[in-house]
């Protein structure tokens, strides 16, 4: 196995979710301070689907088209 | 900080997970508690639920420190929410292991896993601060209407994405020594003394099971071993308000899971799959499958990535992927200050 190819794509994977997680976190507190409850939880439901949404079609990406491509044999 | 407890924590669970596995092994055995190991030629079989042993071992520790810090001092009460949901979801697991459960059954149970830390919210408010989990760059937020709605996936989803994870042999005890090293950190740099007497005792549990389930296992986990250890995961992360460290740890296993929750269209056991998302040939090599309709796993990504490699490869592969997972908890940590 080629675990440094390995640790690099998925890794890279792991960073930008993490990025991604900060970045909610920062959109969260950006929607808690200029908006108030129930609005606050309704935008935040919203960020959270967005995101899980945009997830869904990375996923979707990497199985249909990038993988059957750089599968190594 | 009371650091003897943690490192009395730490050593009565090595001691006592070291003694009680091998006789543990044997009476599963003896028991016809077995599996075929389904990547190894022949598919030998192997002794199943090793969840015991580990909930043997962490529960005593556990009961052991609560004793002698005093039962009803918060930091004994914080640590037995966080062991009472993981021995709920342990309890679901080990109904499975025994009497096989269909997938969404077994996820909607181990839901049970938050109720010992709702009780305590209601009990002992001060105890919990629901919907205030502290986070990097801001510190606390107050969410309540969201943290209320997904509280009770934050033990269930915990111990479903460890339990999805459980492919390999040595994976989930590898990565999970990686998991609770990281929670054991991060806990000293943001001062968590019930986070920190836990992970060390999980921590001590797991490094003296780790060579019986490390490839060729000797014994598998079983949902047992895996729910019992993802829910304690997610019991401390709620207790101790340790949330996001939690999370960052989970991203190997919620990348699996939403890989394979998005390709399978929900929850399914493996024996209803089938196209396979890796294949196994007479040596034992594992290869990842090239049909662009073949479920997505963590598994088919390493090897698709990696090339052809046998299981301990793969193993190894997911150990690394946790400590780079670690890393980014302990800047999370960090940022939290």
């Amino acid at each position: 196995m080629r675990l440094g190819r390995v640790i690099a794509f998925i890794g890279s994977l792991l960073v930008a979710a993490w990025l991604g997680l900060i970045a909610v976190v920062l959109a969260a507190d950006l929607v808690a301070k200029t908006l108030r409850e129930p609005l606050r939880s309704i935008t935040g439901l919203l960020i959270l689907a967005a995101f899980l949404a945009l997830a869904v079609v990375v996923v979707e990406l990497l199985r249909r088209k990038i993988l059957p491509r750089i599968t190594r044999y | 900080m009371e650091l003897y407890l943690a490192v009395l924590a730490f050593s009565t669970s090595l001691i006592l997970t070291a003694l009680l596995a091998e006789p543990l092994i044997k009476l599963l055995r003896r028991m016809g508690i077995v599996r075929p190991d389904a990547h190894k030629p022949g598919n030998p079989t192997v002794a199943h639920s090793g969840g015991v042993i580990l909930f043997l071992g962490v529960t005593s520790s556990l009961l052991t420190t609560i004793l002698l810090a005093g039962p009803s001092t918060p930091l004994s009460l914080k640590i037995l929410i966080m062991l009472a949901s993981g021995a709920t979801c342990f309890a679901v697991g080990l109904v499975d292991d025994v009497k096989i459960l269909r997938g969404g059954v077994k996820t909607v149970l181990t839901l049970l896993g938050i109720l010992p830390v709702l009780v305590a919210g209601v009990q002992a408010p001060q105890l919990i601060e629901w919907g205030r989990p502290v986070l990097p760059l801001i510190g606390r937020l107050r969410i309540t209407i969201i943290y209320w709605a997904l509280m009770p996936l934050s033990i269930a989803g915990a111990a479903n994405i460890v339990n999805m994870l459980d492919v390999m042999n040595g994976v989930i005890p590898g990565t999970s020594i990686i998991a609770f090293s990281a929670l054991a950190a991060a806990s000293l740099i943001l001062g968590r003394e019930a986070t920190l007497i836990a992970s060390l005792a999980v921590l001590g549990a797991l490094i003296a099971y780790y060579k019986y389930n490390a490839y060729p296992a000797r014994v598998f986990n079983g949902d047992s071993g895996s729910l019992f250890l993802g829910a304690l995961i997610g019991a401390i992360a709620v207790v101790d308000h340790m949330e996001f460290i939690a999370l960052t740890l989970l991203l190997p296993h919620l990348l699996n899971g939403f890989f394979v929750l998005v390709s399978f269209r929900g929850f399914k056991e493996h024996r209803q799959i089938r196209k396979r998302p890796i294949q196994v040939d007479n040596n034992g090599i594992l290869t990842a499958s090239t049909d662009p309709d073949a479920p997505l796993s963590l598994t088919r990504v390493i090897l698709a990535v990696g090339g052809p490699s046998r299981e301990p490869e793969v193993a190894k592969a997911y150990i690394l992927l946790e400590a780079v997972a670690a890393a980014l908890a302990l800047v999370s940590a960090w940022l939290m200050r």
